[in-house]
Parts: structure tokens; C-alpha cells; sequence
């Protein structure tokens, strides 16, 4: 086993965490140039691709006729006797991803999908589905007790309480004007009077 | 942003701490923390950031999909393959 360095492990966590401030309302200024940024790395590939896309889309759909011409060609072929061969309905392949997603979507709202039942009901899927199952719970078993999940939550999801700037008008000698970011504690854009200047003040 | 960093940090250290009391149990549960920020670290960047989001910070799915511009299916894809390879790589690392 090689040896446990926690200033180590520190420095990664803070790295991991940095990296995805995006949802953190703290950092509303962060978040717009982050986002931004975002749009612009994604964009870029997308304008390099956008040339070949709707040759790929096409050379798709021309490999789709082609295929179901010849299916048709083999059936008229394989039972000339009986051209009303019904057509096979088309029954759309059922999304592994979309399935994950509503299996996600459902823990979310605190509901226990049965696990078994979804497998039975999607045979062609039951070995994804499987493993699926069994990684979720892995990585479940080590991330859980790691959840930085409360303090998301508190901060993104729960209702902001009345603003402290409606309720209280000047703190000390901070006059505050608006609240600008709520995380550990309340940020406010307020005034100082003495100096007469705009500054940030924290509530913790 | 520093006292988000720090909040997750001080977040951490309390939870390492309180395992005080035994410390072999708190070396073990060094070892794990140390283990996962590898593995995430090692995934690549499309699948750590829905595995973070999802299984660190509980955000919810469709939450991650407008933050990141993508559909619910694609990011349940992104988090099957994230999970699958973040056990690869978690058990390369033991």
C-alpha cells in the first residue's frame, strides 16, 4: 500500500472542487465567465465539424434506404408467392441512456425503482443494465460518505429566506443595498458611509 | 471563491477528524479519499465533470444537463461510462 499523504489528497479535492464552481452561487461573476468560456471551447469543434455533419447525416440515411431497399428486394425474393408480407413494425430501441436517465431522475425524487423489474422489462438491455447497477453502487459505496452535497443544496435549492437588505437597511455603518451572493454566509453590496464607497460586505 | 475552497476543505478536514477516535478506520478512510480524487483526476474531463456533479455534489440530473448543454439521456451516458472507468481506474490505484 503506497503511504497516505493528506496534504495530497487535500490539494486534490481543492482542484476537483475548483474546477466545478459553475454551480456555485457564490461566484456569480465565475460563473458567467466560466459558462461563457464553456460555450466558447464547445463551439469550437462544432463549427470545425459543421461541414461534415450533414454529410455524415446524409451518407446515413442513404445507407438506411439502401439497407431497407434490399431487405425488401431479399422478401420479394424469399416469398414471391406472398407480397403482402406484413412490414415489421418499428418499434423504437429503447434508449439505455434515457432509461439511466429516468432511473436517475427517479432516485431523485426519493422514489426506489425496482432494479429486477426494469432488467425483466428490458431484456435486450439486461446485461448494461446490470453492470450498470453494480458500478452505480460501487462508486455509491466509496463517494457517499464524501457528498459535498449539503452545502449545494442549501445554497442553490432552498428558498431564500426575505433578504436581509429588506428586513435591515444599514449594518455598523454599512448601508446595505442589495444581496449579491448567498454560500457559507450572505454577501451584500452595501455602502460604506464614513468613506462613502461601494464594497461587499459578508455575513458569516 | 478562496472560502468555497476553504469551506470544502475544512468540509473534508472535519470529516477526517472526526474519525479521530480510530485511527485506523480514518487511515482507511484517507486511503479511499486519496484514491477517488486520483481516479477522478484520471477520467477524463466530459466524464469526471457529471461524476463530481452527480456523486459528490448531488446535483440533479437535469440541473447538470442545462448547466452543461446537454440532453439528460447524454449525460446519463456520460455517467455510466464515468462510473464504469472511475472502477477501473479505482482498482488499478488499490
Amino acid at each position: 500500500m503506497r503511504l497516505l499523504r493528506l496534504d495530497r489528497a487535500l490539494e486534490l479535492w481543492r482542484s476537483l472542487w475548483n474546477e466545478h464552481v459553475v454551480f456555485n452561487p457564490i461566484s456569480a461573476n465565475n460563473l458567467a465567465v466560466s459558462l461563457a468560456e464553456r460555450k466558447r471551447l464547445r463551439r469550437q469543434p462544432k463549427l470545425r465539424g459543421a461541414g461534415a455533419l450533414p454529410k455524415i447525416k446524409q451518407t446515413l440515411r442513404s445507407a438506411q434506404v439502401s439497407s431497407s431497399n434490399s431487405i425488401a428486394n431479399n422478401r420479394q425474393r424469399d416469398s414471391p408467392c406472398s407480397p403482402s408480407h406484413p412490414p415489421s413494425r418499428t418499434i423504437p430501441y429503447p434508449n439505455l441512456d434515457a432509461l439511466v436517465a429516468d432511473y436517475f431522475a427517479a432516485i431523485e425524487r426519493s422514489e426506489s425503482p425496482d432494479r429486477q423489474r426494469l432488467i425483466a422489462d428490458h431484456p435486450e438491455l439486461a446485461s448494461e443494465l446490470a453492470a450498470f447497477f453494480h458500478d452505480l453502487d460501487q462508486v455509491q459505496a466509496v463517494a457517499a460518505p464524501l457528498q459535498l452535497a449539503g452545502q449545494f443544496d442549501e445554497t442553490l435549492v432552498r428558498p431564500n429566506p426575505l433578504p436581509l437588505s429588506e428586513t435591515i437597511r444599514y449594518f455598523g455603518e454599512y448601508e446595505l443595498l442589495e444581496e449579491i451572493a448567498r454560500g457559507m454566509g450572505v454577501v451584500y453590496k452595501a455602502k460604506q458611509a464614513r468613506l462613502n464607497r461601494i464594497v461587499a460586505l459578508k455575513m458569516v | 471563491m478562496p472560502a468555497d475552497i476553504d469551506q470544502s476543505a475544512s468540509g473534508l478536514q472535519g470529516w477526517l477528524a472526526a474519525d479521530q477516535a480510530s485511527p485506523s478506520r480514518a487511515a482507511a478512510r484517507n486511503e479511499d479519499l486519496l484514491r477517488l480524487a486520483n481516479a477522478l483526476l484520471e477520467l477524463p474531463d466530459d466524464l469526471r465533470e457529471v461524476v463530481v456533479l452527480k456523486h459528490l455534489r448531488n446535483v440533479p440530473l437535469q440541473q447538470i444537463a442545462d448547466q452543461t448543454e446537454r440532453t439528460v439521456a447524454s449525460v446519463a451516458g456520460l455517467l455510466r461510462r464515468g462510473l464504469a472507468k472511475l472502477l477501473v481506474v479505482l482498482e488499478d490505484l488499490k
